[in-house]
């Protein structure tokens, strides 16, 4: 089998990059003698997570693979949508960077509105009705009953003038 | 005793904490039913709203949450062979063909029946059990601690199923790698990398939401499975369940199926890793072999039996799976781990202390998770019906809506959208993580006893000098070593052997 087609080596390669990074870092941090003296530092559990980890790593990339169908990443990715999921997941990345901007009513009502329309929803009227009746549902129950500041966003302030 | 569990009645019988085991049983039922989302994405959601509360309260509300969505997940599996949760798989092999056959009422009644028995005994083990082992564990120390999480690591992943050993090793030690990033005990900034929103770590509850929530959400987008579209299509499908009632035969039949199941059940939940899902498979498994010849003929066909077993057993479990979180302060599950990281944000420290510390807190969760089960039987069976009708709510608006909710969840308890970019990304790589079919709820588990673990350490080892002796000095170190060290290498070994044996062939061929 293919190893950029195994799910096992591809997964523990992901984790022994992850690994090597974390362990140069861990190299990184500052050790005071006067705290422990060496018997346990801020470094120790870093370099012995990390240590176990590239060989656990190791272990996994070179053993024989397993063989089934299932563990081949092209049979397991077969017939995924990618399209409306990397989609969502850039929606929610805008949603988190343009949140202070619009506030928590518009950035929220788009959110909605605009991750109904990713997943096909066809019927515009209805798609706003169910994002303007969540985005205010939410924001009366924040706000009004357990009376938690939502900010209404720099595009109203500076619309108003503010 | 007495006087804690008389502290424990009075505060789970406030009329508030009523009101919010009703809301939380309600809302995990509606979730549990969700293909895709368990009682670990429903509790993940509970922990923002239960931040402002009170812990008897917060805890209340997520036991509720935590039966309610097993037993949603049950719901799903009956009526359309949609097993919300994993504890509900071997539920699905005889309760969808009596819905089939118009018996999609009394295979409710009788999944809510047994969950009720099995949540009961487990209720009076835990009752029984906990005190005396809370007792015991007070007597532990440093590095009984620290042999004791690393035993709990070690037994999720040995139990995290066939070839998937290897892997959950390596995602709980992802889970232990993130939980040092900030400041250590010794207020030593550690992978920080000079940004501020890191100083405190991660926040427990934007990886859980991250890595459970959100990539569970997506999941479902990225591979819309024959469960969630019939999911879909299932709300208008039972407009009539049938009969809800059993006859005196049918509850002879299945009470010492209830009884075996639940004891099974219980034992199975208190180790740790094990849980509802390998409770339910076991009960069922013992159930068929203790079977005469005929009545073997009618499992997977809408056996009574094949029913009871599994239900019974996973309510059992996870009743079960508190008993290491309450004793020792140790999770055994995701679920129990997100709990654990719940108290921990209240200000309570679960284990031996909080028996002592936080009477009302310890007993309130024991009885609430009683009062939940009753809840469950008197309340929502009644109401499935209606509740069986919320599964017809299509994908396309209840996805960004459960996106949205764990987004704004996060955010409350921070108001910090750095936090929601960084729960954005984690999720992202918990899909990779997922579509490799890596675990993730050891790496959960890891990052959870990750801080308790390297404080534990650094106490046994500066103890000892140190030195490693302090892992077998005393006879209890020793022991929890010695299991542990059983624990993983048993499966590993013969996930190792397994894959030379297929090497071999491989190159034969």
């Amino acid at each position: 089998m293919n190893f950029i087609n195994n799910k096992d080596r591809v997964g523990s390669s992901l984790i022994l990059l992850a690994a090597l990074i974390y362990l140069n870092a861990a190299f990184d941090i500052p050790i005071y003698q006067v705290m422990g003296a060496g018997v346990f530092t801020a470094r120790t559990l870093p370099i012995a997570l990390s240590s176990l980890t590239i060989v656990v790593c190791l272990i996994q990339i070179f053993l024989p693979a397993r063989g089934g169908a299932d563990e081949t990443i092209s049979d397991a990715i077969a017939g995924f949508q990618w399209l409306p999921c990397l989609f969502l997941t850039g929606l929610m990345l805008t949603y988190s960077l343009t949140f202070k901007f619009f506030g928590f009513s518009l950035a929220t009502f788009l959110f909605l509105f605009i991750g109904f329309s990713i997943l096909k929803e066809k019927r515009v009227l209805l798609s706003a009705a169910i994002s303007a009746g969540v985005t205010l549902f939410m924001w009366v129950v924040l706000t009004q009953m357990f009376d938690i500041f939502l900010d209404s966003g720099n595009l109203l302030r500076l619309l108003a003038g503010g | 005793m007495l006087d804690g569990i008389l502290q424990g009645l009075s505060t789970a019988f406030l009329p508030i904490n009523l009101l919010l085991l009703f809301v939380g049983c309600f809302a995990g039922t509606f979730i549990g039913m969700l293909p895709g989302l368990g009682p670990v994405s429903a509790i993940a959601l509970m922990i923002p709203i239960t931040y402002g509360f009170d812990p008897s309260s917060g805890l209340i509300l997520m036991a509720g949450v935590y039966y309610g969505a097993v037993f949603g997940g049950s719901t799903s599996a009956i009526l359309i062979n949609a097993p919300g949760v994993s504890g509900a798989v071997a539920t699905a092999f005889d309760g969808y063909p009596m819905a089939q056959r118009g018996e999609a009422g009394k295979a409710l009644a009788l999944a809510a029946y047994s969950s009720f028995a099995g949540g009961t005994i487990g209720a009076v083990f835990l009752l029984l059990f906990v005190p005396i082992l809370a007792k015991v564990s007070l007597s532990f120390q440093s590095a009984d601690y620290f042999a004791l999480m690393v035993f709990g690591l070690t037994a999720i992943t040995a139990f995290s199923g066939k070839g998937q050993v290897v892997k959950a090793v390596l995602m709980a030690l992802l889970g232990l790698m993130l939980a040092t990033v900030g400041e250590d005990p010794s207020g030593i900034q550690r992978f920080t990398f000079g940004i501020p929103d890191l100083y405190d770590g991660i926040s427990f509850l934007l990886l859980s939401m991250a890595t459970f929530a959100i990539a569970e959400a997506l999941m479902v987008v990225l591979k819309p499975s024959p469960s969630s579209q019939a999911a879909n299509a299932g709300g208008t499908s039972f407009q009539d369940l049938g009969s809800m009632k059993l006859s005196k035969e049918e509850i002879k039949e299945v009470a010492p199926v209830v009884a075996r199941s639940s004891v099974l059940g219980f034992f199975v939940g208190v180790l740790p890793g094990a849980g509802a899902t390998i409770a339910s498979f076991l009960a069922y498994g013992m159930e068929r072999n203790l079977a005469s010849a005929k009545q073997k003929l009618q499992f997977g066909k809408g056996s009574l039996r094949g029913l009871a077993a599994p239900e019974t057993a996973n309510n059992a479990a996870s009743t079960g799976s508190f008993v290491p979180l309450l004793t020792l302060g140790i999770p055994g599950s995701a679920t129990t781990a997100i709990m654990l990281g719940a108290l921990l944000s209240y200000g309570v420290q679960p284990g031996p202390r909080l028996y002592i510390d936080h009477p009302a807190v310890f007993w309130s969760v024991i009885i609430s998770m009683y009062l939940g089960n009753i809840i469950l039987l008197i309340l929502n069976l009644p109401l499935i019906p209606y509740i069986s009708k919320l599964l017809a709510v299509p994908r396309q608006f209840l996805t960004p809506i459960i996106l949205f909710l764990s987004l704004i969840g996060v955010y409350l308890v921070s108001f910090n959208t750095v936090d929601l970019f960084m729960m954005v990304i984690i999720g992202a790589i918990a899909v990779v993580f997922r579509v490799l079919n890596f675990p993730l709820a050891p790496l959960l588990l890891g990052f959870i006893l990750g801080g308790m673990m390297e404080e534990n350490l650094r106490r046994a080892l500066l103890i000892s000098d140190g030195s490693l002796d302090f892992l077998w000095q005393r006879p209890i170190t020793a022991t929890i070593i010695l299991i542990t060290f059983a624990t993983v290498l048993v499966p590993v070994i013969s996930s190792i052997r397994n894959r030379k044996g297929i090497g071999a062939l491989d190159t034969s061929i």
